[in-house]
């Protein structure tokens, strides 16, 4: 654990300004946010919680998918690898970083709700649980996205986008879930966004969809399972 | 080290589908040499030194490292090694002494030890004043002593170093065959990739040669060029060569092949004896004088020819077909 912050530590001095983290972890949430709120006559309430959903996933997976492929371009990567550091402490190190932007990035529409629109949080105990779960489970997600071995930050973006934006789409961040049509929930169930996106209504608006229970054990077990499979593509990628 | 070597490769293999890039390579590399590793491109230094380094996961076989398997045991084998590739790997936005820091760290180095490394390491190697400088405004050498710096920070046991001076001007060549020198004085076992033959030969106590991932040969330098003391040859410098006079060379009895290295010509011969009073003769009848003459025996180079049988000094004029 010790080493996986050495490394999360030294990415967050690398990574957070490079121009991919800054366009798809930053600009890319606000402009959604724009593309959502634009023409839309929502209170802050209902407003925020999507905001706040598609900013967390966006920056927390970001980070974490282009920092490897970045480190392979560069060859540090190899570095790492060669170091007395297990392949798991390594990608934690790299999910670490990925979190800790993720969260301080989906503070900003949190404090805009906050301090100008005087949204009220109902329950701030679990808005943090939310925070920090959806944080660790799209973490992951970059972890296993930067499995895939190139090292063109650029086919992982594509990648990662190819992949992020339908999942946006389906997640009940534009229709609410309980406002989908049967067929349309399960699909929605599909995507991690979901689940965040209902555990943050729950703490801000007090009302969502699914209890917060199911939301915060999906997220978790989606954390596992991203990082599990993502340590085993990586390690695949090192015996080929 | 129970049996005294520092590394130990057993039937080491690599598959990449139907290709063997390394095909059940055994060597041992004694604890406190200097070893080079030479072979054309492609013939599996990289893919042996990686799998040694434990970047790669071999397909059969194992090696240890300073006792510890690469497989079984590679976190206690990581511990041990330090390591310089030939393309710089620093993180360029950052500066020598945070790079330096920063690998510290990751080796477990306890604070104060690597802050005392990094100083004395900084200062030996010549960066000292350059420490808070991104590493991105260095000059080449300056990464290549960088690099090296960040190998040594936890004092590793064994030093893999790949073309540790390709592309560097003379001045810091020389500075890295020294620090090489003394790191292996202090006791460090060096492993050492190059295609430079001079360098292998003036550093290596022992060289293997890998071919077609396979091990061609494995000796000192001096027992490798007596193992093919057939090819000598005889070096001439003239004070005015002239094209017949090159031409006449080529004609002289017992010369196989005639080489021009710069201002002076290579003389291929069984007999070296019998070339050198014919040169002479041939320099009188130009009526020109001898700026040196020079009897030589096989090179490193040489043996790199007839063990790979490769001659990478076919379509030069007088070119010779591989020796092998």
């Amino acid at each position: 654990m010790a080493r996986a912050w050495v490394i999360a530590r030294k990415d967050m001095r690398i990574y957070y300004l490079k121009p991919p983290v800054l366009i798809f972890g930053v600009l890319m949430p606000v402009f959604l946010f724009l593309a959502f709120m634009i023409r839309r006559n929502l209170d802050a309430s209902a407003l925020i919680p999507g905001v706040m959903a598609m900013t967390i996933f966006f920056s927390s997976s970001t980070v974490t998918s282009a920092a490897i492929p970045w480190e392979r371009a560069q060859r540090t990567y190899d570095r790492l690898l060669t170091a007395p550091v297990s392949l798991v402490a390594v990608l934690w190190g790299k999910a670490l970083a990925g979190i800790l932007f993720g969260v301080v990035v989906s503070i900003v529409p949190l404090l805009v709700g906050v301090l100008a629109f005087g949204m009220p949080v109902s329950q701030a105990w679990l808005l943090v649980i939310a925070l920090v779960v959806s944080a660790c489970a799209f973490a992951s997600l970059g972890v296993l996205l930067a499995s895939v071995s190139t090292p063109s930050v650029g086919n992982i973006m594509m990648l990662g986008n190819m992949i992020r934006l339908p999942l946006i789409f389906v997640s009940g961040i534009f229709i609410p879930l309980a406002e989908l049509p049967s067929w349309g929930r399960p699909i929605a169930f599909i995507s991690p966004l979901t689940y965040c996106n209902d555990l943050l209504n729950h703490s801000i608006a007090g009302t969502a969809y699914l209890p917060p229970a199911v939301d915060v054990v999906v997220l978790i077990a989606l954390w596992a399972a991203f990082l599990l499979v993502g340590t085993r593509v990586h390690a695949l990628s090192k015996k080929r | 080290m129970e049996n005294g070597f520092a590394i130990e490769a057993v039937n080491l293999t690599k598959y990449y589908g139907q290709v063997h890039a390394v095909d059940h390579v055994s060597f041992g590399v004694k604890k406190g040499e200097i070893f080079g590793f030479l072979g054309p491109n492609g013939a599996g230094k990289t893919t042996t030194v990686s799998m040694l380094i434990t970047l790669l996961t071999p397909s059969e076989g194992t090696a240890l490292v300073n006792g510890h398997d690469i497989i079984k045991d590679a976190y206690r084998a990581r511990q041990d090694i330090g390591v310089v590739p030939e393309m710089s790997n620093v993180y360029v936005e950052l500066s020598a002494w945070a790079n330096l820091i920063f690998t510290g760290e990751l080796q477990g180095v306890p604070r104060r030890r690597r802050e005392a490394r990094a100083r004395e390491l900084l200062e030996e190697l010549g960066l000292w004043e350059k420490r808070d400088t991104r590493a991105s405004e260095f000059s080449m050498g300056m990464r290549k002593r960088l690099l090296i710096a960040m190998a040594l920070v936890h004092d590793p046991a064994v030093i893999f170093l790949d073309e540790p001076t390709s592309g560097l001007d003379v001045q810091s060549g020389i500075l890295v065959r020294a620090i090489i020198r003394r790191l292996n004085r202090d006791g460090a076992t060096v492993f050492l990739t190059t295609h430079q033959m001079e360098e292998a030969n003036q550093m290596c106590d022992r060289v293997a040669i890998i071919n077609h991932g396979r091990i061609a040969c494995v000796d000192a330098p001096e027992n490798l060029r007596q193992a093919i003391e057939s090819v000598q040859s005889v070096l001439v410098s003239f004070a005015g060569a002239s094209d017949e006079l090159e031409r006449e060379l080529a004609g002289l009895q017992g010369v196989l092949e005639v080489r021009k290295d710069g201002d002076k010509f290579r003389l291929f011969t069984d007999s070296p004896g019998a070339v050198v009073p014919q040169v002479v003769d041939l320099a009188r009848a130009h009526n020109t004088g001898l700026v040196s003459l020079n009897t030589v025996g096989p090179s490193l180079e040489d043996v790199f020819i007839k063990v790979t049988g490769i001659d990478v000094r076919v379509g030069e004029k007088g070119g010779r077909n591989a020796v092998a």
